[in-house]
């Protein structure tokens, strides 16, 4: 067996795809089908493409839109995801997101295109989102955006690629959301750690995947942050309030089966913070979480963790 | 399910170095074009391949097997039977052209990703020049055949209108296919395809389109360089130049020819190196003591390793690049799994 791995700079952060292969196995073509899916998926979900179909989908907001069945697929995951998170999770956060400031792509969201901001709508309750057979519609003043759910989600649909093409070893990396199955080349599980909220060269953690499929997905206040007119900002839009989530959680980390859960799970928890996790993971499902704290202590809630 | 998926990547061009026999059925020229129409000598031995793809082909030529030598495939992969366009212009398409029905082809294949990707590929734009035709025509006549066709629009560039390869079978297969806009363009009478033309293109169908382009080397690069410069990503961009290096056989230098000359070469070469090797013993004796006159000779000897060492790391630097790009088994740099803020 041989482990290959290959990474690149997508949807606005660090890819690494690895990949295990028995001796001989042709390599090449199982990437570039990857990459292809990334990119696709880039090019159709991003809110920073004039023409992706997110985008195009928003700038029509208010009128009944034909849409692609991946975009639908999409949808109908946001919408479970915000059902099932009773609204913590909300793809209508744009508009506040982009109020507090970031507008542009990763690292420079002070430079946007003015055509893609929408800061004069409003956050609408996900329940208003009206999808069809082949169409769907949002409310006037509505934007959508995937940017709470997108790595995950596609995490899962790489997965169901490599599975479906019978490769049961593999880790992929989304910016830090993880998802690996099967061993290591020499047999050994794959060991994913968690970064130190305050320090990345350390880990506060590790988890052990035993050959099994997982997801770990982190959010966090500490990155894709910044400071505008309104001051101080991130990028975990509280719905309820819809302005940066007030939380006394720098990063949190989720494990599941599922990378959609665990990336919409991690970044409920931020927005509850460390006191009512519960609220958050009952509902999902989730056993298994970290939260690092900003008063630098760290809650394992689960048996997985290890140090 | 690993064995399907083993085949799907043997079909893209890995580990197909199996021969498949097959029998010419038969052969038909137009204008400067070569139609090779092929059937398997047996059932089971049947290439296997997606529309786009090439494969290789050889024959007996006389006594003595002929080159190999690769054409895309122009039938679609439903078909019973296996169809080649070679445009006439050298020994090897001269001698294919004296093939009859009955004769043994050797097919090897198939190689390349010149293919659709149906679950991404919704939207298509083909650019074709000349006989780079071939690998979308045997894309037509497979989607043809599906129920769920994508949106085509073919753009197909020749030097003169009254030499259109496949001309009559492309407008049959618009006639049928109301997903399918066909462009034809001709340096005699509506000119080449310039930029202009591919700006209109991507103005009207954006960058969830992909663009396939096949012609000469120069054709692809322009198109390529153009549709890049709008700002269609690479991904969307995929192509396949005829740039094939023209074989001695075909250049006028027979293959007899070329191994008396290169063992000419050779011989010359073993002498000189003996002669400058005694001379330079001799040298040396001569002027042992002399060890003033070493300076020169070690500087040279230097400046030699400099130049030798600077060529090696400027070529060095590409396969290590292109080695990071592709299937980097590298261990060295291998980033272990991190779950970090997203």
């Amino acid at each position: 067996m041989q482990r290959f791995q290959q990474n690149r700079h997508a949807l606005g952060s660090s890819v690494y795809l690895t990949i295990v292969l028995e001796d001989g196995e042709p390599v090449t073509p199982i990437f570039d089908m990857l990459w292809r899916h990334i990119d696709e998926f880039e090019n159709r979900f991003s809110r920073f493409l004039e023409d992706s179909e997110l985008s195009t989908f928003n700038a029509a907001a208010g009128t009944k839109q034909n849409i692609s069945p991946e975009f639908r697929k999409l949808l109908i995951a946001a919408k479970g995801m915000a059902k099932k998170s009773n609204g913590l999770y909300n793809p209508c956060t744009l508009p506040a997101l982009q109020r507090a400031g970031y507008k542009g792509s990763w690292p420079e969201p002070h430079k946007f295109n003015d055509t893609l901001v929408y800061e004069d709508r409003s956050i609408v309750d996900w329940r208003d989102i009206h999808i069809g057979n082949t169409e769907a519609m949002i409310p006037g003043d509505a934007a959508l955006d995937f940017g709470g759910i997108g790595k995950g989600y596609l995490l899962d649909e790489l997965a169901q690629v490599l599975d479906k093409h019978t490769i049961n070893s593999y880790w992929l990396s989304l910016g830090g959301d993880i998802l690996c199955n099967g061993y290591d080349a020499n047999g050994d599980s794959w060991r994913v750690g968690i970064q130190d909220a305050r320090s990345e060269n350390k880990t506060v953690g590790s988890i052990k995947n035993k050959g099994q499929r997982i997801a770990i997905a982190t959010s966090g206040v500490t990155k894709r942050q910044g400071i505008s007119g309104n001051g101080q900002w991130h990028h975990i839009i509280d719905p309820r309030t819809g302005k940066p989530a007030q939380t006394d959680s720098l990063t949190t980390t989720v494990c599941s089966k599922s990378a959609t859960i665990a990336d919409v799970t991690a970044k409920c928890l931020i927005i509850v913070g460390s006191a009512a996790t519960e609220q958050v993971l009952s509902p999902m499902n989730v056993t298994e979480a970290l939260l690092q704290r900003n008063d630098n202590t760290t809650i394992k809630i689960g048996t997985i963790w290890q140090p | 399910m690993l064995k399907a998926f083993k085949q799907n990547l043997s079909s893209k061009g890995h580990n197909n170095l199996v021969a498949y026999r097959y029998i010419v059925q038969s052969v038909n020229q137009k204008q400067d074009i070569l139609l090779l129409t092929l059937t398997p000598k047996g059932r089971r031995n049947i290439l296997q391949f997606e529309p786009g793809q090439y494969a290789t082909i050889r024959f007996q030529q006389g006594l003595r097997p002929t080159p190999t030598r690769c054409f895309s495939l122009i039938s679609p992969p439903s078909s019973s039977v296996l169809q080649f366009a070679l445009k006439i212009e050298g020994n090897f398409t001269q001698a294919a052209a004296r093939l009859r029905p009955g004769d043994s082809v050797k097919v090897q294949g198939p190689f390349g990703n010149f293919t659709i990707n149906p679950e991404y590929d919704r939207n298509i734009v083909m650019l074709a020049s000349g006989i780079g035709i071939t690998p979308f025509l045997s894309m037509l006549r497979d989607i043809d055949e599906r129920q769920v066709k994508p949106h085509v629009t073919l753009l197909y560039s020749n030097r003169s209108s009254t030499n259109i390869p496949f001309k009559e079978q492309l407008q049959t297969l618009a006639q049928r296919n109301p997903n399918l806009r066909i462009e034809l363009f001709s340096g005699d009478t509506t000119g080449k395809i310039t930029e202009q033309h591919i700006l209109d293109l991507v103005s009207a169908h954006g960058k969830q389109t992909t663009y396939f382009i096949c012609g000469t080397a120069s054709f692809t690069q322009r198109m390529q360089t153009t549709l890049a410069s709008l700002g269609v990503y690479d991904n969307r961009i995929i192509s396949e130049s005829f740039a094939q290096a023209v074989p001695a056989a075909e250049s006028g230098v027979s293959l007899r020819m070329l191994t008396y000359g290169l063992s000419a070469a050779l011989m010359t070469l073993l002498t000189a190196g003996i002669m400058l090797l005694d001379l330079n013993r001799n040298l040396s004796s001569s002027q042992a003591k002399a060890t003033a006159a070493r300076a020169p000779s070690t500087k040279s000897s230097n400046a030699s390793i400099a130049t030798s060492s600077s060529t090696s790391q400027s070529q060095a630097t590409p396969s290590t690049t292109s080695q990071n790009n592709s299937e980097s088994s590298n261990y060295t740099t291998y980033q272990s799994p991190t779950s970090s803020v997203s």
